[in-house]
């Protein structure tokens, strides 16, 4: 709401900023979808690249596994292409005010943003190694400011990537086109030293 | 970076990808990324029927798959989707009963009464059910306007209306609600008395 708000009783616009602006469709539709795009020449069958040299699919395969990594909790393919050589920066994605996808469907569509955010760091050689974590905190030694922040959810860490960076202020760019900003979450960059 | 540099940034790897390869799990991708949205809006903007709001859905994709090599980025592209949902509505709606279509006819169509109450204690599936029975014209404008942040100079374009129209449409409609919601109000007073 922008222009006329001064007409808009605060209850009204309680009431339209707590109505959903996503819902899931059927997931039989997106086969639909798929199909009528694939009856019209609009859309290629899954698989390799046909004009693609062998090499380059077996590394694009390998790009979409490590990508599938990420928000899976799985390792890495260990196939994948090496990151250019250069500085490394972990990139802490913190919980902040996102919203939690509540259904597969919602999960699935986050989980595709952050593989394609993924998959362009690795094209561009930025792209190190990204795992998501899981919710359990258990505190171990004595830190407990640092225990409690997280167990209040304030600095919880959801995940993380590695990547590759030519300075701070390349790897602060790529943070800034991280899907997890988009989401409401905030993420937290750090150069790995180099001992 | 703005919340919607940073989603440009996400979409706009999620079309690259998709244009460099015409793949079916890029497509997939793109797809996850934006029906959810696309689809509550088909949704609402079809009363609620959901065959209606699938089959739009699916032209809504086929047109943009069309379209998305001379997408130029002078808009979100969740906009831009929006845009192509609205015209495949309208012209679902015109084919399906002209006069009804007419912003303009639409006026004389609100309900004088407040439509069905009660719920879930928030209001919000009423106001759901409300925003559902708006007629057409009313409701494409509150929806662009309360729910998907469009000025009125964008619903003007979109909609082949003046600015002024879309303003007076938008504040009818609210009107209609806000009698709704005054309604919904009286109704809970009663409820709590006896």
């Amino acid at each position: 709401m922008s222009e006329t708000d001064d007409d808009v009783p605060p209850e009204h616009r309680r009431l339209l900023s707590e109505l959903d602006r996503e819902a899931a469709a059927p997931p039989a539709l997106e086969e639909r979808i798929v199909s009528a795009l694939r009856a019209r020449g609009m859309l290629r069958a899954a698989g390799p690249r046909s004009r693609a040299p062998v090499r380059l699919a077996a590394a694009a395969a390998g790009l979409i596994l490590l990508a599938a990594g990420f928000l899976a909790g799985r390792s890495f393919d260990p196939r994948r292409p090496s990151p250019t050589p250069g500085p490394r920066y972990a990139l802490f994605l913190l919980r902040g005010q996102e919203r939690v996808p509540q259904r597969p469907e919602e999960e699935a569509g986050r989980v595709a943003e952050y593989r394609a955010w993924a998959r362009g760091l690795a094209k561009s050689g930025r792209f190190v190694s990204g795992e998501k974590l899981e919710d359990r905190v258990e505190r171990v030694g004595s830190a407990p400011d640092v225990a409690a922040s997280a167990e209040n959810g304030e600095e919880e860490i959801r995940g993380f990537f590695v990547i590759s960076a030519s300075d701070f202020q390349d790897a602060l760019s790529v943070a800034r086109g991280c899907p997890h900003l988009r989401h409401g979450g905030r993420i937290l960059v750090r150069p790995i030293a180099s001992v | 970076m703005t919340r919607a540099e940073s989603e440009s940034g996400a979409d706009r790897a999620l079309v690259s990808d998709f244009l460099e390869s015409r793949d079916e799990g890029a497509f997939r991708r793109l797809y996850a990324a934006h029906t959810p949205r696309l689809y509550l809006f088909l949704l609402r903007l079809s009363g609620g029927r959901e065959a209606e709001a699938e089959e739009l859905l699916q032209e809504t994709w086929i047109r943009a798959s069309s379209s998305l090599p001379a997408f130029r980025w002078q808009s979100a592209l969740a906009t831009w989707l929006c845009g192509i949902a609205l015209n495949a509505w309208r012209e679902a709606a015109r084919a399906r009963s002209p006069v009804c279509a007419s912003i303009e006819s639409a006026a004389e169509e609100i309900p004088a009464g407040p439509p069905e109450t009660r719920a879930d204690g928030t209001g919000r599936v009423d106001l759901e059910r409300a925003i559902r029975r708006l007629p057409e014209g009313f409701r494409e404008v509150l929806l662009l306007h309360d729910l998907e942040g469009y000025t009125h100079e964008e619903i003007a374009g979109l909609l082949g209306i003046s600015p002024g129209t879309s303003k007076s449409q938008l504040s009818r409609a609210r009107g209609w609600l806000r009698r709704w919601l005054v309604a919904e109000a009286g109704s809970a007073q009663k409820e709590g008395v006896q």
